[in-house]
């Protein structure tokens, strides 16, 4: 089996594989809904961690819990899985406070199924300002305290560089991957691309670091079936559809960056080993790019997005958020302005459960129509 | 779930000390739009959880979401409200977004919130934010990089909530976190506006908070007598000088005045309702432009004696049981203040006085609580659409209070934004709230 099909039974079948590690190890898992939290802590405790994931299904169970019209899908999404018991393997859950419908998932989901488990970890409220890495340092070693007490058992120095060490050479590893996609006739899809990228948050980072390094030995044998297309990039919030990015490239375009959580915003921004480790974590998370719902008091990440654009020359943008994500929609019109300031067009796209694929497809051709193709 | 109908009938009398709310509800309008000219600091932002504090600086006006927010809410249809919400749009501000912030935000597009009615254009001195909202957070960030306003952000998302026990703590990470954005705040200040920190004039701002907001909580305890002194659409207009300026001495004094008045109407039960048949709670912020929501359980001889946006602003707080108690006044005892230290332990103190804040995490069990502290008997929640704050974790707070014996009824629209308001489908013959006091057992004054 090629590295591909391995990559899309993981995310296929996160479920299958997450309670085959625990058959396999005897250890626990804890599911976390967001992406700013130090996973290198919980992995050097010995657990595995996994990200909470919708299926992109209809769904009425989370109707007793939030408004259908005024929560977010994607945290809806992810309440339903928990409620029809898909995630019932986990041993806990972890959010990190700030965005007020992932608290209401979190805040639901425990109360409706208590796990042994679970955790709210406070995180500042902006990420720009000057003390917000001392304070989520605190917050970090109170997090690590919980943990051991929860386990019985320490968390060492070592086991924690050790996390550090494999989280790294993760992003390091996908850092490698993104770099093929600079190029005029980028080896790997953007589907395949988030596929690979959601797989990491599924599995035993080890298995994933392996499974990346076969991969970039294979991928310079793929055969080239690529004409290069119209280069996209894709910005947003969490983001794990991927039959909708494959659509967009089934159109004639190619994704060849993003900055979803789900995707290279989970990748960027190592950790910087340092003798206070968890003052490493928190800078870490503190220094990576901003989500919309951090990105203040000064705003940057239109800058940032700016850059990711040049630096993989991407012709146009495609702002891809979930219905009823509104830090998404504050930022949504600053940057906009920042790509017409530099004359890349955009489009926005909002997510819903199961998507109108049909209208996708034609604001997406008629999008790209308006773009000419490179060699024009 | 039979509800027991009370077919008592109480005096009436109306509130003595409504005109002096009304006078100092405009003396704020008219501050906000010569503040400047008096010298004083015109602030951006959400600043009423350090309206004691920022005395420091000298008196100020803070327009909070705009000063000309309740004209809009009516004039015909809220139109008015309608247009500065479409400005926002226009810019690009999706309709997902909080409404009221929309207003907000759309008010200073259109260049309503730097205008005074006499034709004055001003522009804010700074751009502050003290609040959790990330609507708000990112609505102030929006509006001081669009009026070119210097701006410092306080996070105040510093409280752990303990997943186990329910209880939020405030440990000395969260208080050094806190401390040290507040010393940055002042010397931030200092440095935009060339004003040095008054520590005198901030004990008196915080004395005056201190005695405003634990007075209003104290009127607020006096609701839970039956019948109410006021109703809660009567409180809520009757709070007004506490979001616009608790630091005021004139504010707090006021609130003496209130305090008095209520406690007069306590003793010899005057209400400003003749009937008290059910006695409801109303939780979630309800529709600003339609604060006459608040009277529709009226026609029915019921009546809204509590609500969350009611007990919002003061400094009461719940204890380990979610139940609803007031706080001493640390001034009452003797306290002074002789170091900016002292000033700051002073506002933290204040700041933390909760452990169960009222927030998501404890949102049911303090309701269930709130009915039963204020003799009420049935809920009405609004789903407030686009406010993620207030929708968070509504519905089990519904299904919690079901399963106490607790009738809820809801009704949707949103706090800011007109076009969420179905008249029919919520005051309709047939709609929400109607089929909803009619379920209680209540029929409408008028049809008998």
């Amino acid at each position: 089996m090629g590295t591909i099909p391995e990559i899309n039974n993981i995310v296929t079948n996160r479920h299958d594989v997450a309670r085959d590690w625990k058959v396999k190890t005897g250890g626990k898992v804890i599911g976390y809904l967001n992406i700013d939290l130090p996973e290198e802590l919980i992995y050097a405790a010995g657990i595995l961690p996994v990200r909470i994931l919708g299926s992109h299904e209809p769904e009425v169970i989370t109707d007793p819990h939030m408004w259908n019209m005024m929560h977010c899908v994607f945290e809806r999404d992810c309440l339903a899985q928990g409620l029809q018991g898909r995630y019932d393997y986990l041993d806990g859950i972890i959010h990190s406070e700030g965005d007020p419908h992932e608290e209401s998932c979190f805040l639901s989901w425990t109360r409706a199924k208590p796990m042994d488990y679970q955790y709210r970890l406070c995180v500042p409220g902006a990420y720009g300002l000057h003390h917000a890495q001392s304070f989520l340092r605190g917050e970090i070693a109170h997090f690590k305290q919980s943990l051991e007490e929860w386990t019985g058992e320490a968390i060492s120095d070592h086991a924690i560089d050790r996390a550090i060490e494999v989280y790294n050479k993760s992003r390091r590893l996908m850092n490698q991957l993104s770099e093929l996609r600079k190029s005029d006739t980028p080896p790997i899809s953007g589907a395949e691309f988030m596929e690979t990228a959601l797989a990491g948050m599924l599995t035993d980072k080890e298995n994933f670091n392996t499974l990346l390094e076969q991969f970039l030995i294979e991928i310079p044998k793929r055969k080239k079936e690529d004409n290069g297309g119209i280069r996209i990039m894709l910005s947003g919030g969490p983001n794990d559809y991927i039959d909708v990015i494959k659509s967009i490239e089934d159109m004639g375009a190619r994704v060849v960056v993003d900055e979803h959580d789900t995707g290279g915003r989970y990748y960027t921004t190592d950790v910087i080993p340092e003798e206070d480790r968890l003052n490493a974590l928190s800078a870490r998370i503190i220094n990576k790019p901003r989500s919309a719902l951090k990105d203040m008091p000064e705003r940057t990440r239109h800058q940032h997005l700016i850059d990711l654009a040049k630096e993989y020359r991407a012709q146009g943008v495609i702002f891809m958020y979930t219905v009823h994500d509104d830090a998404e929609q504050f930022d949504y019109p600053a940057n906009k302005a920042a790509f017409e300031s530099i004359d890349i067009p955009t489009l926005m796209l909002e997510l819903d459960f199961t998507n109108p694929l049909e209208q996708f497809r034609t604001r997406v051709e008629a999008f790209l129509e308006t773009i000419e193709p490179v060699g024009v | 779930m039979s509800i027991e109908i009370n077919n008592e009938v109480y005096e009436t009398r109306p509130m003595d000390c409504w005109p002096k709310m009304k006078e100092l509800r405009r003396k704020h309008f008219w501050h906000t739009w010569n503040a400047q000219k008096q010298g004083e600091l015109l602030f951006l932002g959400q600043v009423y959880r350090n309206q004691g504090f920022l005395q420091g600086w000298g008196n100020y006006a803070n327009p909070s979401i705009g000063v000309h927010f309740t004209r809009l809410t009516r004039t015909p249809n809220a139109e008015g409200l309608t247009h500065v919400i479409e400005d926002a749009e226009e810019y690009g501000l999706g309709r997902d977004v909080c409404g009221a912030m929309k207003a907000h935000i759309g008010q200073i597009f259109n260049g309503m919130s730097q205008t005074s009615p006499q034709g004055d254009k001003f522009r804010h001195d700074v751009a502050i934010n003290g609040l959790g909202c990330h609507a708000i957070m990112k609505t102030t960030q929006l509006a001081a990089e669009y009026m070119g306003v210097p701006h410092f952000l306080i996070d105040d998302t510093f409280g752990r909530h303990n997943a186990r026990t329910n209880t939020i703590e405030y440990d000395e990470n969260a208080r050094k976190y806190w401390l040290a954005q507040m010393l940055d705040f002042i010397e931030w200040m200092e440095e935009k506006t060339g004003r040095k920190f008054d520590d005198e004039a901030a004990i008196e701002g915080l004395k005056a908070e201190w005695h405003s907001k634990l007075t209003w909580a104290k009127c607020l305890e006096l609701m839970q007598n039956i019948p109410s002194p006021v109703s809660m659409r009567t409180a809520i207009s009757l709070r007004i000088p506490l979001t616009t300026n608790s630091s005021d001495p004139e504010v707090a004094d006021y609130f003496d005045i209130l305090y008095d008045e209520l406690k007069h109407r306590v003793d010899n039960h005057i209400s400003d309702h003749k009937y008290e048949k059910i006695r409801l709670t109303h939780e979630n912020q309800h529709p600003l432009y339609r604060a006459d929501i608040l009277r529709s359980p009226e026609k029915y001889g019921a009546v809204f004696v509590a609500g969350v946006m009611a007990e919002a602003a003061t400094i009461a707080a719940r204890d380990e049981n979610y139940h609803y108690f007031i706080p001493e006044n640390p001034f009452d005892k003797g306290l002074e203040l002789k170091s900016r230290e002292n000033i700051l332990d002073n506002l933290w103190q204040m700041r933390t006085v909760s452990t169960r804040s009222g927030g998501p995490g404890t949102l049911p069990e303090v309701t269930y609580h709130r009915v039963m502290e204020w003799n009420a008997s049935a809920v009405v929640v609004h789903n407030d659409r686009p406010c993620q704050a207030m929708m968070c974790t509504s519905l089990d707070r519904d299904s919690y209070l079901r399963e106490k014996g607790i009738p809820v009824g809801n009704y949707n629209s949103s706090q800011g934004d007109p076009r969420d308001f179905d008249e029919r489908r919520i005051l309709g013959p047939n709609g929400e709230l109607p089929t909803f006091y009619e379920s209680l057992g209540l029929t409408r004054l008028e049809s008998k």
